[in-house]
């Protein structure tokens, strides 16, 4: 019998007949309402398979055409309780009600999904619903503040082209890596998230979810340990077509700008730094010089010029809009979506002066598409495809070799507001020509020049992703039963088109008391030069798996293995990368009470040796929901309790010590110190060919609690242990062996630990006319590196071990010593007790650092640790939502905690350039203000590098902040106005992203993420509309 | 159901097999280290990879002695004022030659792969070539134990390769063992079959700094003579032994055709001492048939070391002492200056027979002197170009003498050797420093010859060659153009003569540093040390010594390096030894 159909399938197979089967349906239709009597939009009807058989209109109305042989219909709807009918119940009128734990909802494991109800692990969903709140293009913008546990740094900022730093459940390893992000199903090749996330939209995510726990983590072998990030697109239903469509104009701003500093502000500190140095008081600017300044007699000889405002727009416009289709018959069901975005530059530019050579778009400016297509066809009973495409298409126009804000930004405050600028005048009579780019002696870039005199550079960038599936129902065979197989395909490329140009330099010419300016330099004023620059990748995935569901009575169970390979080249790193990797996923559950699930993954990774290449991931996790038990009925207040628990292993294959590590690297060149040999054989460095995946044993306990179905509450306690983590090992080698230390290869000896928390809760409920929603989350992480392979600095340093014993990135610096109230030398006989400074002499006003081991002097040796981790280790979020009749408004703060930063460089030293001054110099040390008890908040300045100017608590900025990053007023049009246009649904928005921070830093200068000289995070205002037709 | 397992099992088997092999890396002509010995190139290449950690000359060691100070002094943190004014301790002391600890057994390793591994070797290569890479292995190996020794005293002797082994049990070597292993290593080389494709006394072309069995010789004449001095010697060798090795390799050299050099070519250098510095060594030994070894390659003295005149120099640096200068003899054989009669230097002890005139210093003496130091008064030598240029180091002259510029002289003279006057910005043609030549094999002769006899003993060196000490010594004074010296010395006296000539003869050439340290006479000439201020008052010249003040690096623990802190913490980790030289913590 079951030969026979086998071979059956293998005749339908060969015959490529994919005829849909014939089967009878009928017609069912029907309404959805809350317990308020509202109808409901977009519940999802589905059969007895778990198939989507259709989805309600905005009036709540549903028609579906239903296999007969399907007996039961289910109504699902994020925040509802779902509803189970008999399809013969016919007509419906079905009654949603309320619910804040969500249990229903389907939570996305990657290969698998689970019910919310039945999942054991840990797992933060976002979803599409929630993101759409933020005006923001891309969807890593919405994650913080979201997702207990993920922590997510921007770490660029310009807009439209921000990248991230995330973390999931801090760091774990000291290769800490970017999290595994899955597309529909399909990996993204390790580290390349940021080519792959930032062009989806929030539009078109149905949900994202973060995979915490180590038997979700333990299915991606090599590869899961950093966490996983699922994202699912939205998928057509069967029914009438929707079509959604939105507009949003926004203008974006910087969050913060540094203080102007005016040009009598500037000549004073100069002065002032002059005589701390020696060379007296008065050194570059008299008296007369300053007042002039300040006067403003003369503009062109005393300017006061503003090099930021004179380049950056006070807003850049950026225009976003979009379409997307969903909808299907029998046959095949789809959801189709297409973006635009457009910005326009954050600068201010000059005018080409006509001649065509020199007409050029001088601002940056960005203009994309994406797109996206999820296409799921039944071609017959038991044999389904899938096609998915997206992709985008940007055009990128920088100024001159490809800079965008990046390059330019800092050159903003590189020339002091007393210098003329930007162009030289015309002024008559004068000898040297007008209109040339004005610099300085030790600044050759002057950010009017970048952004004006050196041509354009195109950016044409291309991402294509496109996935293939088939989906065999095998259950004319076995039921329950199936089978799957796709192929994925993603690309990357980017072309440039670079014409670029030089610009004639022209310093002022300080011998002369005119206005002189003398040329500096060659570079001289030319024409466009064309050049090409252009790089790409790709990635292949093959994938297969086989599905196995039963339910018995109330045992219900479901197996999944699968297996699939992978292959990434790019045109920068040589060869191929080859990934494979096989899983299995158990699921148990009784009566949805109790629920166990076993995991295990097994990967293979071409980086290492073949004996050391494979490595296990197994891991379990149950999960018992008390509130179902019988002896809880008598606490009918408790509308959730239920317990987590997990461990597993999960492994890191990406340690980053570079390629094919369990190799010798022998190289036999030409040449060498003896001529007559001919060649030389260098042992570059030893391959250990042990070199193995790093493995992390971890376990998660969760505790599930709800009261009233008003209020949520998890709280979820992690540990995290890695015993063969990769590092040197020379510890006990002495060099006399004869392989230099830095050639002895790193092996699998170290050890790290972390540990942490997340905690969320949630308080909701629907009245009439009125709903509302808040809640909160927050985690927080400790890591600890326990063996590295360190050797100790000596027995005389106060911190002889710079890893081992702390969190992956503390940094070290001096203390300061503010014994005395502002931690400086404030007067001659306080400085000549001071300990000997190995890095220069200190002066009155400068830092008192702590000899720490009393030795009497200040060095290398008295460094101690003076941050916490190199990334927060609190991160947190409050939400609320509230909607009232046709208003609705939602917000969202996010924020960091214990985090603390050394900072360093231009603007926070004063002595780069010709003096690069900023708020905190405004009150830096002197006699005066120290005599006159001034506010002091910067020790003595300085022409050049000072000891100022070494790492110590006086540059250890506390970054925590708590920021209102996004609020969204809604106004949804009557019904029957937005009818009367034939839209069912018209709604009008106002919204913000990073509106208000509260921090710490010592100066409104620069922002907690940013540093003086890079591009602040960006503020945006938006305007919107969206529609439903 | 059955077939279902069946077909589950095949199909994922072959996906596990397939994906395994779709993972294995393709070849991409990558060697690995078991590769190396199957191939001709390669395993020449590992040889010639062996060549790399030779230690050369630095000139800076010559600012550690006696011999100069350093116009560097000045700049705050640099290796010269560490030494002067500060001391060194274990950490800086890497400031100087970098960290030969490590690099040499770097080089030794290698020597011992290579030694274990040539008799395996299948690539093509002639059995004479065979013989002669192995050769110049054992041949490195006991040059680098050499360097070590020298700088160490004892270290560990380790003969095949222990990476990736336990090294708890590793035990510093005494020296004299380390020395019978360097005489051994070097006898196995001169074992091998002499041949000009193996291990040849010539030169060939393009193998300027090949090790020859001169090499072998010379290596085997420093190593004994050393291991029987005073900060060495363990009673495993005595001065007899040594006078036999030195003998042994002074013969093997002058019957194959080396000598020293007597070229004068007049108008091209002062003396034929002062051209043997000026020019390129061995010269496939037409010509120069007394260099054995060089390593360094030209010399840029005129810039790093030069005079401030020359256009393009940087720095004064080396700059020779006033006790350098008292030093040389005069030129009629006697010493000028004996000693001093105060702790300052100031006031010299003047051998009246000399005819040594405190007014007029420079008159008359040694020809070495002239071809090493520029004083004031010295002519800028370039008869040749037609040239003439007095030199000026008074205060207040060209070349005036200064405390706080790196270009000018702190001492009143500046560095002669090697410095030609041919070299300027458009063109180097300054001279080598030799590692090994001749000179060194005929003095340390004459050293073992004394000690272990008496000066004028005449002992049979090989064939039908007899020498004494006093010969030999005198075979150098004769190059030099330096009269004899006088038979019947005492044993003490010649010590005091010969020592003062090794001083002359190899100035400049790195072995003060090492001489002062293997007879423990350091202390005794690195602490006070003067320079000569002349002033002058019309066509007057006024001489007045001055002292420097007392140089920090003094002490026995200056005797030998210090090992590297991380290497001393490991060991005595490992085995609870501590293996620091005594004095450095």
């Amino acid at each position: 019998m079951i030969k026979k159909k086998i071979y059956m399938c293998i005749l339908v197979l060969l015959l490529g007949l994919t005829f849909p089967a014939l089967s009878q349906n009928i017609s069912i239709s029907g309404t959805v309402k809350d317990a308020q009597g509202e109808p409901l939009m977009g519940v999802v009807v589905t059969d007895d398979n778990g198939k989507s058989v259709g989805i309600s209109d905005v009036d709540g109305n549903f028609t579906v055409s239903q296999s007969l042989s399907s007996a039961k219909m289910t109504f699902t709807l994020l925040g509802y309780k779902s509803v189970t009918v008999k399809s013969s119940d016919s007509p419906f009128s079905i009654v949603m009600s309320y619910d804040i734990h969500d249990l229903n909802s389907t939570v996305e494991l990657g290969y698998t999904s689970v019910s919310k109800e039945d999942f054991s692990g840990s797992v933060s969903v976002l979803h599409g619903k929630q993101m759409q709140h933020a005006p923001v293009t891309d969807i890593r913008e919405t994650f913080s503040g979201n997702i207990p546990g993920l922590y997510s740094g921007e770490s660029y900022s310009e807009p439209a082209r921000q990248s991230y730093d995330f973390a999931i459940r801090g760091i774990s390893t000291k290769y800490k890596n970017q999290p595994l992000v899955i597309v529909d199903g399909v990996i993204c090749y390790p580290g390349l998230s940021g080519y792959t996330l930032d062009y989806i939209t929030p539009n078109e995510i149905d949900q994202v979810s973060i995979l915490k726990d180590p038997a979700s983590q333990s299915l991606f072998g090599g590869e899961g340990t950093e966490g996983v990030i699922v994202v699912t697109t939205k998928k057509g239903v069967k029914g009438k077509t929707q079509v959604n469509c939105y507009a949003d104009f926004s203008m974006l701003e910087p969050t913060t700008k540094p203080r102007f500093i005016n040009s009598w502000e500037y000549a004073e500190m100069r002065n002032q730094a002059a005589f701390n140095d020696g060379y007296g008081s008065n050194y570059y600017y008299s008296n007369q010089d300053i007042d002039n300044y300040k006067n403003h007699t003369d503009p062109y000889l005393y300017p006061n010029t503003n090099w930021y405002k004179m380049n950056m727009r006070q807003f850049m416009p950026m225009e976003r809009g979009g379409v997307n289709l969903s909808g299907g018959n029998e046959w095949i069901t789809f959801f189709t979506n297409v973006n635009v975005m457009h910005d326009d530059g954050p600068f201010k530019t000059e005018k080409g002066d006509g001649q065509k050579s020199n007409d050029y778009h001088r601002n940056l400016h960005e203009f994309w598409f994406n797109y996206r297509s999820n296409l799921d066809f039944k071609l017959s009973s038991w044999l389904g495809a899938t096609l998915n495409i997206a992709g985008n298409v940007k055009k990128e126009h920088t100024p001159g070799g490809g800079y965008f804000m990046s390059t330019i930004y800092p050159h903003l405050f590189s020339i002091p507001s007393a210098v003329y600028g930007p162009v030289t005048p015309a002024i008559d009579g004068a000898d040297y020509p007008s209109n040339q780019v004005i610099v300085t002696q030790n600044e050759n870039d002057s950010p009017y020049g970048l952004i004006n005199r050196t041509g354009y550079t195109n950016y044409t960038v291309n991402n294509l992703y496109a996935k293939f599936g088939l989906n065999f129902d095998l259950g004319f065979l076995v039921k329950g039963l199936t089978f799957g197989g796709s192929i994925a395909y993603k690309s990357y490329s980017r072309k440039g088109l670079m014409t670029t140009k030089n610009y004639r330099r022209y310093q002022r010419d300080i011998s002369s008391s005119d206005l002189e300016f003398i040329r500096k330099g060659t570079s001289d004023n030319s024409s466009l030069s064309y050049g090409t620059d252009s790089d790409e990748f790709y990635d292949l995935y093959y994938r297969g798996d086989v599905g196995y569901k039963l339910d018995l009575g109330d045992h219900h169970m479901t197996a999944k293995a699968f297996g699939w390979y992978q292959r990434y080249e790019s045109s920068g790193s040589g060869l191929p990368y080859d990934h494979a990797l096989f899983g299995t996923d158990l699921n148990y559950n009784y009566m949805h009470k109790y629920a166990l699930r076993l995991t295990m993954g097994y990967s293979g990774d071409s980086e290492f040796k073949r004996s050391e290449r494979w490595t296990a991931t197994p891991a379990a996790s149950a999960s018992w929901t008390i509130s179902k038990e019988n002896f809880m009925k008598s606490l009918p207040f408790v509308s959730l309790a239920k317990l987590r628990l997990a461990y597993g292993v999960t492994a890191n294959d990406r340690i980053g010590i570079g390629r094919f590590y369990f190799e010798d690297k022998v190289n036999v060149v030409g040449g060498g110190p003896i001529g007559s040999l001919g060649y030389l054989t260098s042992e570059n460095s030893y391959g250990n060919p042990n070199i193995h995946a790093e493995k992390f044993y971890k376990s998660n306990i969760g505790i599930d609690l709800g009261l009233f179905n008003w209020f949520d509450f998890s709280l979820d306690i992690f540990s995290e242990r890695c015993n063969n983590m990769v590092c040197g090992n020379t510890v006990e080698t002495p060099s006399f062996q004869g392989i230099p230390l830095g050639s002895i290869p790193q092996t699998n000896s170290g050890k790290m630990k972390n540990h942490g928390y997340e905690v969320q809760f949630s308080v909701g409920q629907q009245f009439k006319d009125f709903e509302f929603k808040v809640g909160a989350n927050m985690a927080y992480y400790k890591d600890k590196i326990l063996k590295n392979g360190e050797t100790s600095l000596g027995d005389d340093y106060v911190a002889p071990y710079r890893s081992e014993g702390w969190a992956w990135g503390q940094a070290f610096g001096y203390k300061v010593d503010y014994s005395n109230g502002n931690g400086m030398y404030n007067f001659q006989s306080e400085l000549d007790q001071a300990p000997k400074y190995s890095f220069g002499t200190p002066r009155l006003g400068d830092l008192k650092y702590m000899d720490l081991n009393n030795d009497g002097t200040i060095n290398d040796k008295d460094k101690t640790a003076l941050t916490y981790s190199s990334i927060p280790r609190i991160t947190y979020g409050i939400n609320g939502y509230l909607k009232y009749k046709n208003l609705d408004f939602s917000v969202l703060f996010d924020g960091w905690g214990k985090y603390k930063y050394i900072y360093s460089g231009m603007g926070i030293y004063e002595s780069s350039y010709d003096g690069v001054y900023s708020s905190l110099h405004l009150h830096a040390w002197t006699q005066d203000r120290w005599n006159n008890d001034e506010c002091i908040k910067y020790p003595a300045l300085s022409t050049k590098t000072s000891t100022n100017h070494q790492p110590s608590d006086f540059f250890v900025y506390n970054c925590a902040f708590f920021r209102l990053k996004n609020v969204e007023i809604g106004y949804t049009l009557p019904k029957n106005w937005s009818k009367a246009v034939r839209l069912q649904n018209i709604r009008f928005v106002l919204s913000g992203q990073n509106l208000i921070t509260w921090d710490h830093m010592k100066s409104n200068d620069f922002g907690p993420e940013s540093n003086y000289s890079t591009v602040p995070v960006y503020r945006t205002y938006n305007v919107g509309v969206r529609a439903s037709f | 159901m059955k077939i279902y397992k069946i077909l589950a099992f095949v199909l994922g088997a072959m996906a596990f097999v397939s994906c395994n092999d779709k993972l294995d890396l393709d070849s991409d002509g990558h060697v690995d280290m078991s590769g190396v010995f199957k191939d001709r190139n390669s395993t020449r290449g590992y040889l010639n990879a062996c060549y790399n950690y030779r230690l050369g000359t630095d000139l800076n060691a010559s600012s550690l002695t006696d011999e100069a100070y350093d116009s560097r002094v000045i700049t705050v943190g640099s290796l010269f004022d560490w030494w002067y004014n500060k001391g060194m301790t274990t950490d800086n002391f890497g400031s100087y030659e970098g960290l030969p600890w490590t690099s040499e057994f770097v080089g030794i390793r290698k020597c011992n792969v290579f030694i274990a591994n040539m008799p395996n070797f299948t690539g093509y290569a002639t059995d004479a070539e065979k013989a002669g890479w192995l050769a110049q292995a054992y041949c490195l190996r006991a040059y680098y134990y050499l360097q070590l020794f020298k700088r160490y005293g004892q270290v560990p002797l380790i003969l095949t390769d222990i990476a990736n082994t336990n090294y708890a049990g590793v035990k510093k070597a005494k020296v004299g063992e380390i020395v019978k292993q360097i005489l051994a290593d070097c006898d196995q080389a001169l074992s091998s079959v002499e041949d000009d494709q193996a291990f040849s006394w010539n030169v060939l072309d393009g193998q300027g700094t090949i090790f020859t069995r001169a090499t072998a010789y010379a290596i085997k004449s420093e190593a004994i003579l050393y291991a029987v001095s005073p900060l060495f010697d363990d009673g495993t060798y005595t001065w007899a032994d040594a006078q036999k090795v030195c003998g042994e390799a002074l013969y093997q050299c002058l019957t194959h055709d080396y000598s020293l050099w007597n070229i004068k070519a007049d108008g091209e250098a002062e003396n034929a001492y002062a051209y043997y510095f000026l020019n390129t060594p061995f010269d496939k030994r037409i010509t120069d048939k007394e260099s054995i070894l060089t390593l360094n390659g030209q010399l840029s003295i005129w810039s790093w070391y030069g005079v401030p005149t020359s256009e393009g120099q940087g720095q004064a640096g080396v700059c020779p002492t006033q006790e350098l200068v008292d030093a040389y003899e005069m030129a009629n054989g006697e010493p000028a200056i004996t000693g001093y009669s105060d702790a300052d230097h100031l006031k010299p002890i003047i051998n009246s027979a000399s005819g040594y005139d405190e007014s007029n210093p420079y008159a008359n003496r040694d020809p070495r002197f002239y071809a090493s130091v520029y004083y004031n008064g010295s002519q800028w030598y370039a008869p040749a170009a037609g040239r003439s240029y007095i030199m000026q180091t008074y205060e207040g002259g060209a070349e005036g003498i200064s405390q706080k510029d790196v270009k000018h002289t702190p001492t009143g003279y500046y560095l002669r050797k090697y410095n030609s006057w041919r070299s300027s910005k458009s063109g180097n043609s300054d001279g080598y420093v030799r590692i090994f030549r001749l000179a060194e094999l005929y003095m340390n002769f004459a050293e073992a010859a004394y000690q272990a006899g008496s000066p004028d003993t005449k002992v049979s060196i090989g064939g039908s060659m007899s020498m004494s000490a006093r010969d030999a010594v005198n075979a150098i004074r004769e190059r030099a153009g330096m009269p004899d010296l006088p038979a019947g010395m005492s044993k003490d006296n010649f010590q005091t003569r010969y020592r003062n000539e090794r001083r002359i003869e190899f100035a400049f050439e790195g072995q003060r540093f090492y001489d002062l340290r293997r007879w423990k006479v350091m202390d005794d000439n690195c602490k006070v040390l003067s320079g000569m201020d002349i002033t002058k008052d019309g066509s007057n010249l006024t001489y007045k010594r001055f002292r420097f003040t007392n140089r920090a690096a003094v002490g026995d623990k200056y005797l030998l390096y210090p090992l590297g802190r991380e290497e001393v913490n490991k060991m005595l980790k490992l085995s609870g030894e501590n293996w620091q030289n005594s004095g450095w913590d």
